[in-house]
């Protein structure tokens, strides 16, 4: 429990640490995934203007 | 068929293939925005909150981690309600657009709730002095993770994905029973975790912070369940357009809903 001012700050840090990492780690993987879906449907696009 | 994610740099598409065309699904550029901005908000809720509350009498600064434990724990009950409604919703009317909305809320609640037993676990160590207890809180989150673990592993292992679909929406249906039992916990049994963080059970003096984080936090989680949502719109679109080259005729636009 508490025991000077400062107490519990570290773990305060290594929470919200983890929470942001999750967080934008998540976020980034969902965008990566509609990005390379969205670039894999313009070359498919692209292919089949060609071919026709 | 199912399509896993084709991670190629922008850079390797032909100039000619990324020039926007009108016939095919794009990211939309209102959810981004939305998305910086709920991202934007989150932050200054969180520091305002932090800043703005002294440290607790018992808990010193550990109290601040409730700014970011409740809203995510809160997001979690949120996100498997969504996958609840959406998966009544897909087993009435078999509409693909509930079948992608219930695995944007499942996928987003599942690392939430990974998240809130992290959280959890770093504020259980220096407060109760262990990382992990078989409390009865901790255990029916632990259930609930490994529920929506499962319902995930369903739709990633099974290869005709309207059966994936109609298997996972009666997990989100089913499993919903846990989420209810996960938040009464804490006044059914004895447990050590403390009660709900409401109005009612919380201090004033952090309520109103607490209150504007589980605000913000919650647009955000609504923002990636969205984006979620809007990625496997694309890769199920890509599933079409391949296999229709396969089998020769004209891609449908069956995953462009």
């Amino acid at each position: 429990m508490a025991t000077s001012p400062d107490w519990g700050l570290g773990w305060t840090v290594a929470a919200y640490a983890v929470s942001w990492v999750v967080l934008i780690a998540y976020a980034r993987y969902v965008g990566a995934r509609s990005r390379s879906a969205h670039e894999a449907l313009l070359r498919e696009a692209h292919r089949t203007e060609v071919r026709s | 068929m199912t399509s896993s994610p084709v991670m190629t740099p922008a850079s390797a598409v032909a100039p000619e293939a990324r020039r926007p065309s009108p016939d095919v699904p794009a990211p939309s550029r209102g959810l981004a925005r939305f998305g910086a901005v709920a991202f934007g908000l989150v932050v200054l809720s969180q520091v305002g909150a932090i800043l703005a509350s002294p440290p607790d009498a018992a808990m010193g600064h550990t109290q601040k981690i409730m700014y970011v434990h409740v809203p995510t724990a809160w997001s979690a009950f949120l996100a498997f309600f969504l996958v609840f409604v959406y998966s009544v919703r897909y087993l009435w009317g078999r509409d693909e657009r509930n079948d992608r909305m219930a695995l944007g809320a499942a996928e987003v609640g599942t690392a939430l709730t990974a998240l809130t037993l992290a959280q959890g676990s770093i504020w259980g160590k220096p407060t109760w002095g262990v990382w992990w207890t078989w409390d009865p809180r901790l255990t029916t989150t632990a259930i609930m993770f490994l529920i929506y673990v499962g319902y995930l592993a369903l739709r990633a292992f099974t290869d005709d994905h309207e059966r994936g679909a109609r298997w996972a929406a009666a997990v989100g249906v089913f499993g919903f029973i846990n989420v209810p039992i996960v938040y009464m916990s804490v006044r059914w049994w004895r447990t050590i975790h403390q009660v709900q963080s409401t109005s009612s059970s919380v201090d004033p003096v952090y309520r109103i912070g607490l209150l504007v984080n589980v605000i913000t936090f919650t647009l955000l989680v609504v923002y990636l369940m969205l984006k979620r949502a809007e990625s496997a719109r694309l890769e199920r679109a890509l599933d079409a357009a391949l296999e229709a080259r396969m089998l020769g005729r004209a891609p449908s636009s069956a995953g462009d809903r």
